[in-house]
């Protein structure tokens, strides 16, 4: 890589690295994993031969931030039970209300990440980042209906993982 | 609960997950981290001087996007004042070149675009030209998607075929072919899907009144949702089929058509005549086309499911078996010391009775309530029940270990094995085995000649014979010898970290001296001890096994290399399904150990001689002296048609390898003129690979020598990969998938490795073809990783896998196939044909 790419880096990685670790805190649920990907997704960037961005650097670096995130919690699934509570802005809640909020964020991440790679990075778009089916469609390259219908076959997964957890 | 509540949970959940914060301090410090860590991963490039045109013309686009700093900035805008070639380069990337526009206007899209992009174009910088492009790419429409392709799918465009695969989207009007072994199933935007069978061609188009399917040849079985609008048809060469909701299959070839409607009713319509078809009726336009039953007609998919789903089920159950308790690790036995000084075999086991029978009736439990299972298993075992429970009731009486060993008699051979445990509740005991009619001694005195077992207050002792039984029995514990011995002592270290199984030998002492003379040349004369234990550790099983040697290592047991860097594996991806790689120490020390001992066979060194001598090739010289002790095997990619294999080798002196390689074509095609190898070479990229093939085509070696190794491959394609894998560090050592399955010995390097991951073969198939979690489970089971460590005087092999006690786990006795089994016939499901 030359030295004009590494300037490019720089820049990307100053305007964007609060998003990108945003994007996966919210996937992983804790900073360290957040910390991890963010590293990850820009020394991937700096090994690149060529940079090519589209169609945009932030909606790029959005995609790299959820599949290494995605990929992060996949391969700590079987071993992570419940995070502990992390540094968080929350709300009034006591300690017990919190923790069950945070189980079943923790149901959730795991449904998630145990998705296909495809459908998982979707609802995170849709979910986590509040994209809307029309823009995930055009970064993805896809109709909206084909998006509509992963997306509804991703929830139905996740309802019965849900479902199942909140039966015990 | 109602779906209705877990919908309001789920938003509730996700909203949460949305509206957290990280916290601002956090997210700095985290960023300065990773900065100063990525700023060290490329330290040289910010030195860099611009020195010629070139490096100033690499700068434009940054220029142009903004993100030049103002002091190149100004060097940059200096230089293009002077330099006209550059002064004419920054004009054409501003404005673009005359193709680039023409490309651009002959995309298909509304005059509100066209108006936007012209607008680009003429106020901001053309650095955004690159991402404009690209955003229009994406703005074909998708008629289908590709919920599953297994082999050969593809579509065929005008250069040449585009391989499909599961989530890739299908247009209208482009043309969906299935090769030979291949598979697929598409979900049409209405919601039908259409499944193919192999050898299969056809293309959807759209027109006003409805979506054809338009069959070129082969076999679709096609469930159609419900038409609100229009109709769904199916037209092949020479009948239409229309349909508003039903699932038919429609074959077509040479000689005609054949429709056969499984549920619902189909319009078939052929030369010139309507016909209405319901379920279980079929019907052919041509008279030489057979009638086939329904059922087999569609039995290439059917089974498949059904496959599948019993797949799954076996899978879930052996993942239940395997969560039932196993009794706590031992850091000290009672037994040991009972055992005598010249004890040269000792097996302990962790008492696994109450695991069994639990898992037993799990297994019991779980196959009454699935029909699938039941027709696997056969009929309820009235045998296996027994004996569970007389496993069960006797281990309630022992203690929670129970030891077999073997101590070298008078003519220094080891008897047969006695069986010692601790007891817990003698009279139980007692009662029990009276019961079951077995003879029970209380004096040791009394041992007769044939099988003995005693029960004293605190152990039990079963011996097959009496000479074993005294040779146990008939010393005091107090004093024994064993405890004074380095087998003993090696023994207690096991214990000492926690112990599950343990197998322990004592080869030295087992061998007889003209053993130790045959196992010289091998190296293997001077093995100490075999120590292989086995254990659960926080859910997973642990195996390790070390061989010690009583001085430096030698002959074949030194060939293995003290653990190293392996440089070989990165050129390795993460995604491999198969890898194995080892070091060896000098390779020209190992021909030479190999030659010495394959020329104890006769004629072996003429023969050698002369196939030199003939050829002009030295094999040492020209081939072993030049490579390194580096090597590494994979399967990384696609496994059909041919399996993407691939070999790394450590090469000293390239150049002369490469006139071996060469010195070697043309000795092969003098020996074997029917071989005809051709060696060619092509240059990709700066990376020269070399490709030695047989005239008439066929498969191919392909290689290339790259940074001290030589990369071989199935294809050029994939010796550039493997290179590329190298370059961005995207390598198997560092996936997060390997360094999990690694054993925790700490170390980073190995002396040999074998991994294994089939799961990433799978998933892609598993998580589009069922619904059930189940079956994404099955695809995301951990890899098998088998590590070997090669110290100066031991050798220790670890690895980390996922079965129960003994590493089959009690499913196995119950006759369940392993994960790996699984697996291996999960992926003969996919392919199952008719």
């Amino acid at each position: 890589m030359t030295f004009t790419e590494s300037t490019l880096i720089e820049t990307l990685f100053r305007e964007h690295y609060h998003q990108v670790f945003r994007v996966a805190y919210r996937i992983t649920g804790n900073a360290l994993d957040a910390e991890d990907v963010l590293q990850t997704v820009f020394l991937r960037l700096s090994r690149k031969e060529k940079l090519d961005l589209s169609p945009s650097p932030a909606a790029y670096l959005s995609r790299a931030a959820i599949n290494a995130s995605l990929d992060l919690v996949k391969s700590r699934w079987r071993t992570v039970s419940i995070d502990v509570l992390d540094n968080y802005q929350s709300t009034q809640a006591s300690p017990e209300v919190q923790h069950r909020a945070r189980e079943l964020q923790t149901i959730v991440r795991k449904a998630i990440a145990a998705l296909g790679t495809k459908t998982a990075e979707l609802i995170v778009m849709k979910y986590f980042e509040g994209y809307s089916n029309k823009e995930i469609a055009r970064m993805l390259g896809t109709s909206e209906i084909v998006i509509a219908v992963m997306l509804h076959r991703g929830r139905a997964r996740i309802r019965k993982e849900l479902g199942k957890f909140l039966e015990d | 609960m109602r779906k209705r509540d877990i919908d309001k949970t789920f938003e509730r959940i996700t909203e949460e997950i949305r509206n957290e914060q990280p916290d601002r301090a956090t997210v700095e410090a985290a960023a300065d981290r990773v900065w100063k860590k990525l700023g060290a991963a490329t330290p040289e490039q910010q030195i860099e001087k611009i020195r010629n045109c070139a490096d100033f013309q690499a700068l434009i686009p940054y220029y142009l996007h903004g993100s030049l700093s103002s002091g190149r900035k100004l060097l940059l805008e200096d230089h293009t004042r002077e330099c006209i070639p550059c002064r004419r380069a920054l004009k054409e990337a501003r404005h673009g070149r005359p193709d680039q526009a023409q490309q651009v206007q002959s995309r298909n899209y509304s005059v509100f675009k066209v108006a936007v992009a012209a607008m680009i174009f003429i106020t901001f910088a053309y650095g955004l030209m690159p991402f404009v492009k690209q955003f229009f790419n994406y703005t074909h429409t998708v008629s289908a998607m590709v919920e599953l392709a297994d082999g050969h799918v593809y579509t065929v465009e005008n250069n040449g075929l585009r391989t499909l695969t599961a989530g890739v989207g299908v247009a209208s009007g482009e043309i969906v072919r299935t090769g030979k072994d291949g598979a697929a199933i598409l979900k049409l935007n209405d919601g039908s899907t259409v499944e193919m069978n192999e050898r299969s061609e056809f293309v959807l188009t759209d027109d006003g009144n409805g979506r054809t399917i338009r069959l070129k040849r082969g076999s679709i079985i096609v469930q159609a949702a419900e038409q609100k609008v229009g109709r769904l048809y199916v037209t092949t060469e020479d009948c239409l089929v229309s349909v508003k909701g039903t699932t038919f299959s429609v074959t077509s070839g040479t000689k005609g058509s054949r429709v056969s409607v499984l549920s619902g009713e189909v319009v078939f319509d052929h030369a010139g005549q309507e016909r209405t078809l319901k379920p279980g009726e079929q019907a052919v336009t041509g008279s030489n086309l057979d009638q086939v039953p329904l059922k087999d007609e569609v039995a290439w998919s059917r089974n498949r499911d059904r496959y599948l789903q019993l797949i799954s089920e076996l899978e879930s159950l052996r993942k239940e078996i395997a969560k039932v308790p196993v009794p706590a690790l031992r850091t000290a036995s009672n037994i040991i010391d009972l055992l005598p000084e010249r004890t040269v075999f000792y097996v302990a086991l962790p008492n696994l009775s109450q695991n069994l029978s639990e898992s037993y009736k799990l297994f019991q439990q779980r196959v009454s309530e699935s029909p699938t299972l039941q027709e696997w298993f056969g009929k309820n075992n009235s045998d296996t029940a027994e004996l569970m429970q007389m496993v069960e009731q006797i281990g309630g009486y022992i203690g929670d270990e129970l030891v077999l060993g073997s101590a070298l008699n008078a003519a220094t051979r080891p008897h047969d094995f006695i069986a010692i445990a601790e007891v817990r509740d003698r009279d139980g005991l007692a009662r029990l085995l009276s019961a079951k009619g077995v003879p029970v001694i209380s004096d040791p005195a009394m041992a007769g000649s044939g099988m003995n077992v005693w029960l004293s207050d605190r152990f039990i002792v079963v011996a097959p014979n009496g000479e074993a039984f005294k040779a146990v029995v008939a010393h005091q514990p107090a004093d024994s010898g064993f405890a004074k011995t380095q087998f003993y002592a090696r023994i207690k270290d096991v214990y000492s970290e926690g112990a599950g199984l343990i197998i322990a030998a004592d080869v030295e002492n087992m061998i007889s001296a003209s053993d130790k003379e045959r196992l010289a040349s091998l190296g293997l004369s001077n093995v100490r001890h075999f120590i292989a234990e086995q254990k659960q550790v926080g859910g997973k099983t642990r195996n390790r096994a070390v061989l010690t040697f009583k001085d430096k290592r030698n002959g074949v047991a030194s060939w293995l290399a003290p653990p190293a860097p392996m440089g070989a594996m990165e050129y390795i991806s993460p995604e491999a399904n198969l890898a194995a790689a080892f070091v060896v120490k000098e390779p020209s020390l190992l021909f030479d150990d190999l030659l010495g001992f394959l020329s104890k066979e006769e004629g072996f060194q003429k023969a050698l001689s002369d196939l030199e001598a003939k050829h002009g090739i030295s094999l040492k010289r020209d081939f072993v002296e030049v490579i390194g002790g580096e090597f590494a095997f994979a399967v990384d990619g696609p496994i059909l048609p041919t399996p993407s294999w691939k070999m790394v080798l450590e090469v000293y002196d390239a150049g002369r390898l490469q006139s071996s390689i060469e010195a070697t074509v043309t000795a092969v095609n003098r020996e074997v003129p029917e071989a005809r190898l051709a060696l060619s070479k092509s240059e990709t990229n700066g990376l020269t690979i070399y490709t030695i093939k047989p005239e008439k085509g066929g498969i191919s070696i392909n290689y290339a020598f790259t940074n001290g190794y030589l990369v071989a491959a199935a294809s050029t394609g994939l010796v550039e990969r493997a290179v590329k894998y190298r370059q961005s560090g995207y390598t198997l050592l560092r996936s997060p998938k390997f360094t999990a399955a690694l054993p925790e010995d700490g170390s980073a390097n190995f002396s040999a490795v074998l991994y294994q991951d089939l799961a990433a073969l799978l998933s892609p198939i598993a998580e589009e073809v069922n619904d059930e979690s189940r079956v994404a489970t099955l695809a995301n089971a951990a890899p098998t990783l088998v590590a070997a460590y090669a110290y100066k005087d031991r050798v220790v092999v670890a690895a980390n896998t996922e079965g129960g006690p003994f590493g089959l786990n009690p499913a196995m006795l119950f006759g369940m196939p392993g994960s790996a089994s699984l697996q291996k016939m999960m992926h003969g499901a996919m392919s199952q044909k008719k």
